[in-house]
């Protein structure tokens, strides 16, 4: 038990550390099983400063955008990805701070939900989305502002 | 005891191995054996040497704050625990906490870091809150807990928090029926929700030192930290 | 002082600390935080997440220190403990996304990169730089031994294990335990001595 231990540690302490490995493990919350459930996940990466004003690229998100980020007035689309996934399935994007994001769809949940999976730099968290919902995640700094995540998740028919 | 099984006792007898019986015998054998004790002071030089080099590698460290900052710490989450018992639904507020405490925190804090990085003690408070007591929330109206709000714009994602719990050592994990983040040490991390059709969930994940900061008392009902 | 008197003493100062006997728990604490931090920091290689696996350990020790049945040595108890702690540090490090390289250096976060002579703020320019040379020459030193005796000298300098834990861990003979750290003291110092010479 003890000799184990220390073979980890000093596997752990001799070895050099692998880059990012994507890991989507953490408790989730039970998904009802939809035969052959499909997600189009949007996701929007966007730029938030202070000053400035909400890009014409952005323009449906606006309203949102503004209420959601008090302080913020600017926002510019710094990248934008699409993925249409099936529950389990993950798409990875690369951002604008060098950062990974990486999201997946998990599944329907019997209230009708989705719940989508991110992952980014240390946050893990689970979203329950109503079908068509919109969801944010937002604070990692970058330049003068800050990066918004800005996610959209509809059921694929 | 004879100088040649002295001699293989030299070694353990050196680090300290030795049933304090045979220890003394080592010794006693010692004072008469000049030949022994010079075998005993090359083992100590080519230990001492190694041993030496491996904690020079070490950075210089001072350790006096470790305790008071192990207690404190302790202090902290009893108080959390304490607290969050008392709370159900949604609403675990900072205010909830009584404000010395979370200063102290921060003091205790910044005097245990004041030698390796500026911590702001206010950021690091909340750090260290947010480590121990769970995730904070801000957020507008509260609803009783389970109440559902519905309606409104379709394109808004909903939530309702009605569970906490602790998660690994080092993590606080909340988890509700619809929503589980994980919070890691350093790293303040708060939700912010809705539970009208005006406001969006946002996720926040603000790391201290890079320049953004939580939101703060807004007529959207998002407090800061 | 030998092994058995220090189990002895530690034994005394878990049942007091158990007890509620605060001062007990302190002299616990400033035994093993060195000791502690030394093996933290030759895992993670960084000094402010070496002083959190520091605090971390003790807050585990006196959370679960009822629990503590003593059938191992306290110290082996700790160790594990800290030892834990680092490994699962590394995993969420690693899982973490990909560090900028520049952000690593700008933090601090020398896990692979080793110390780094920002972050510890008490040391003088001058030492820094002669201790990052001598861990350079230590590495080279260290991979110019066997495997076996790596391992048992970083087991018994660093972690600070007894023979008997060394026989234990290693699956050896306390003789050999004996010979083969006599051998690996022996020869580390032969191939340190000759880098420093360069």
């Amino acid at each position: 038990m003890l000799k184990t231990l220390i073979t980890a540690a000093l596997t752990a302490g001799l070895l050099i550390a692998p880059g990012a490995a994507f890991a989507g493990t953490s408790a989730e919350p039970a998904a009802v099983r939809m035969a052959n459930a499909r997600a189009d996940i949007d996701v929007v990466v966007i730029h938030a400063t202070k000053d400035g004003e909400v890009d014409r690229a952005l323009a449906g998100l606006a309203k949102t955008l503004t209420r959601a980020f008090k302080g913020y007035s600017g926002f510019s689309k710094l990248d934008e990805s699409k993925a249409s996934l099936t529950e389990g399935d993950a798409h990875q994007l690369r951002l604008a701070n060098g950062r990974e994001l990486s999201y997946k769809f998990v599944g329907v949940d019997r209230d009708g939900f989705l719940q989508v999976h991110i992952e980014v730099d240390g946050l893990r968290s689970t979203v329950r989305v109503k079908d068509g919902g919109t969801f944010f995640q937002a604070g990692r700094g970058y330049k003068d502002g800050m990066i918004v995540l800005a996610f959209k998740a509809r059921l694929a028919r | 005891m004879n100088c040649n099984e002295v001699k293989t006792l030299l070694m353990p007898f050196h680090d300290g191995e030795l049933d304090p019986a045979v220890a003394a015998e080592v010794e006693t054998a010692l004072s008469g054996c000049p030949e022994c004790q010079v075998e005993l002071e090359e083992l100590s030089r080519l230990h001492t040497f190694a041993a030496d080099a491996f904690t020079a590698t070490v950075p210089e460290v001072d350790l006096s704050g470790v305790y008071d900052g192990v207690m404190a710490r302790i202090a902290a989450e009893d108080a959390a625990e304490a607290t969050s018992n008392a709370i159900e639904g949604v609403r675990v507020q900072r205010e909830d906490a009584a404000p010395g405490l979370i200063d102290r925190i921060g003091t205790w804090f910044s005097e245990l870091f004041r030698l390796q990085r500026p911590v702001t003690a206010f950021v690091a408070a909340a750090a260290v809150a947010a480590l121990v007591a769970g995730v904070w929330f801000s957020g507008s109206q509260s609803t009783s807990p389970g109440e559902r709000v519905d309606g409104g714009d379709p394109g808004i994602a909903k939530i309702d928090n009605n569970g906490k719990r602790r998660g690994r050592e080092g993590e606080v994990s909340v988890t509700s029926s619809r929503v589980e983040a994980i919070a890691d040490k350093g790293e303040v991390k708060v939700i912010t929700f809705d539970d009208s059709d005006d406001e969006p969930i946002v996720l926040w994940h603000v790391v201290e030192g890079e320049g953004v900061s939580m939101p703060n008392g807004s007529s959207n009902g998002t407090k800061g930290l | 002082m030998a092994n058995q008197e220090r189990k002895h003493e530690d034994q005394a100062l878990v049942e007091r600390a158990v007890q509620g006997d605060q001062k007990a728990f302190r002299q616990l604490v400033e035994r093993y935080q060195r000791k502690v931090y030394t093996i933290a920091y030759g895992i993670v290689r960084n000094p402010d997440a070496a002083m959190d696996v520091v605090q971390d350990a003790f807050v585990k020790v006196h959370r679960h220190l009822p629990n503590f049945k003593g059938d191992s040595s306290f110290y082996t108890w700790l160790y594990r403990i800290v030892v834990n702690l680092c490994i699962d540090r590394k995993r969420r490090a690693a899982r973490a996304a990909e560090v900028d390289y520049d952000d690593a250096l700008a933090h601090g976060d020398g896990f692979t990169n080793g110390p780094t002579l920002a972050s510890t703020g008490i040391e003088s320019p001058l030492k820094a730089a002669q201790r990052k040379e001598l861990v350079e020459h230590m590495d080279k030193a260290l991979e110019t031994l066997s495997d076996d005796h790596r391992e048992i000298l970083l087991l018994r300098e660093v972690d600070g294990l007894s023979y008997e834990e060394l026989a234990e861990t290693l699956d050896i003979a306390k003789g050999t335990v004996m010979s083969r750290l006599f051998h690996a003291r022996k020869n580390f110092q032969k191939s340190l001595t000759r880098y420093l010479k360069k």
